[in-house]
């Protein structure tokens, strides 16, 4: 795995703390998020 | 009588043939021409690219389906169109060659009233030298490729468990593909991969690509609202590939593959090569290569298809500068404007020209994407298309009257980014237009209410579900229709 090096490509994007990481699978989040998302699609599938 | 005849049945062909079934009266038929026995949804190919579905799961029959729904399949390549007929008939048809075993070789004509061509591309992996499964790289566009994929992947994973380090490369193979978001799911689900068999440490994974920047996916990027900001979505994505340690090479072109080299170009001219242990690179589509002839028996292709055998609609194909494209450019009936009962769906359709902005190199070599337009946008005009001949074959209309531009559509995406149950993730995202309109959404192009990303472990749930949604809609079981395309 590459690791990030001053002045190096991977230097200067930003990267997700470890609790933005942890609510990428965090249960109970997510399964909100997988409402919120849904509706969004909807929404847009509504627009056709 | 009337007959609508339907060329290909990927995505596009399956939606058309089953909603006007649906809608035809029986005294109408419709009838399929697929070289392929069975349909495969494309997109869950990558998954079978990483081991985590067989082919049999991504894949179905289509002659049983066809008999419940009383369409007439044959199982064949369309090989010539000849809209006025010929000499013995001013019957519109078009000439087929069987791909089934009981008749190979065997062609025949069928004739038609309307025509929709919904081949899909030719994976045109001649475009570069030694580029594609038969030669030096790997291809996940098929599910036949998807499984050799992951059979040489599994391989290098076994030589990394005995401590090898290895090289992979993945990306597109020619400086004019689009689908990198196909590209994009495979890293990202070989990089999952790897850290489950704990060899993540063994591999230096490296992204290769014609785009101008990480994001563009052939769309010119987009910008979505974010903590605060609105940000582009090149910064999310170079973001997940530092968090993933993936490292990447944009504005390429490949021009050659040899066993464990690539040789590209990029945007400034100048020639590189890296070598890699394994390289899983898409090749540039054309149109699938269909003739054309009139009923002298004098070749008009140029009449039905542009110069990379696409065909020609309803689109503005002047020639233009990037600052004065137009979302009217695009077209939203499909028809052809020489033959008005022909039409063209999904990837067959020939766009007026690309999203993101084109680019050459000093040597003349163009790199940046060609426009996508798969998936979602891909049945939706697919739908429209079909209500619109149904109208017509029933008479209640005398012309298309339902629109479906690609300038006035949103899509939803999602993106594999790993796939387990609890621990994988995906990135969703929504956009509206897809052809950005900076008219009307002067700062981005894109209504910014309607153009949202994350990732996350949701997204891959959905994922999961539409993997099952669109394989129960295309097999035409009980409500299929209140499945969206």
């Amino acid at each position: 795995m590459n690791e990030r090096k001053p002045y190096e490509q991977s230097y200067y994007p930003p990267v997700p703390t470890g609790f933005t990481k942890f609510m990428r699978t965090n249960l109970i989040y997510q399964f909100f998020r997988f409402l919120v998302i849904n509706f969004k699609m909807l929404r847009m599938v509504r627009k056709h | 009588m009337a007959r609508l005849l339907i060329l290909g049945a990927g995505i596009a062909g399956q939606t058309a043939a089953l909603h006007a079934s649906k809608r035809l009266s029986s005294k109408h038929e419709v009838v399929v021409v697929s070289p392929n026995s069975k349909w495969n949804w494309i997109p869950s190919n990558i998954w079978v690219g990483v081991g985590m579905m067989k082919p049999e799961q991504v894949t179905f029959e289509l002659a049983p389906v066809y008999k419940k729904t009383g369409i007439y399949f044959h199982q064949a390549r369309a090989v010539s169109i000849h809209p006025e007929g010929d000499l013995s008939t001013s019957n519109p048809f078009v000439t087929i060659e069987y791909t089934h075993e009981s008749k190979k070789g065997e062609t025949e004509k069928i004739n038609y009233d309307y025509l929709i061509n919904s081949t899909g591309p030719k994976l045109n992996f001649a475009a570069t030298k030694g580029l594609g499964p038969e030669l030096n790289s790997f291809s996940v566009c098929t599910y036949d490729h998807a499984a050799k994929t992951f059979s040489a992947l599994n391989e290098l994973i076994q030589r990394m468990k005995k401590g090898e380090k290895k090289t992979l490369l993945i990306g597109v193979g020619h400086g004019n593909c689009t689908c990198q978001g196909a590209a994009f799911e495979y890293i990202f689900n070989v990089e999952y991969l790897l850290r489950k068999n704990k060899v993540r440490d063994k591999a230096n994974l490296v992204w290769l690509s014609n785009e101008k920047e990480l994001g563009d996916f052939g769309i010119g990027g987009m910008h979505i609202k974010r903590g605060g900001y609105v940000t582009h979505s090149r910064i999310f994505t170079e973001s997940l590939y530092t968090e993933r340690g993936i490292s990447w090479i944009t504005q390429a072109h490949v021009k050659e593959v040899i066993d464990g080299e690539i040789f590209y170009e990029t945007l400034d001219g100048a020639e590189h090569s890296i070598k890699s242990d394994f390289a899983m690179l898409l090749p540039p589509f054309s149109g699938v290569g269909l003739k054309s002839f009139n009923k002298q028996g004098e070749e008009i292709t140029k009449d039905l298809f542009a110069a990379n055998s696409f065909m020609l609609v309803d689109a503005d194909y002047s020639k233009k500068n990037y600052s004065d494209w137009n979302p009217s450019d695009w077209p939203s009936l499909y028809q052809n404007p020489k033959y008005k009962n022909i039409f063209a769906a999904g990837i067959a359709f020939a766009p007026p020209h690309a999203i993101s902005k084109p680019m050459q190199s000093p040597n003349g070599t163009p790199i940046f994407p060609t426009p996508p337009r798969t998936g979602m946008p891909s049945g939706v005009m697919a739908r429209q298309i079909a209500l619109n001949i149904t109208d017509m074959m029933e008479g209640r209309e005398d012309k298309p009257t339902r629109h479906a531009s690609m300038a006035k559509m949103g899509a939803a995406c999602i993106a594999s980014a790993g796939a387990n149950f609890f621990k994988g993730t995906a990135v969703s995202m929504t956009m509206y237009p897809i052809i950005p309109d900076f008219e009307t959404y002067p700062d981005t192009g894109r209504q910014l209410k309607y153009t949202t990303g994350e990732i996350g472990l949701a997204g891959h749930w959905i994922k999961h579900f539409l993997h099952h949604a669109f394989i129960y809609k295309a097999k035409a079981k009980p409500f299929w229709k209140i499945i969206p395309e």
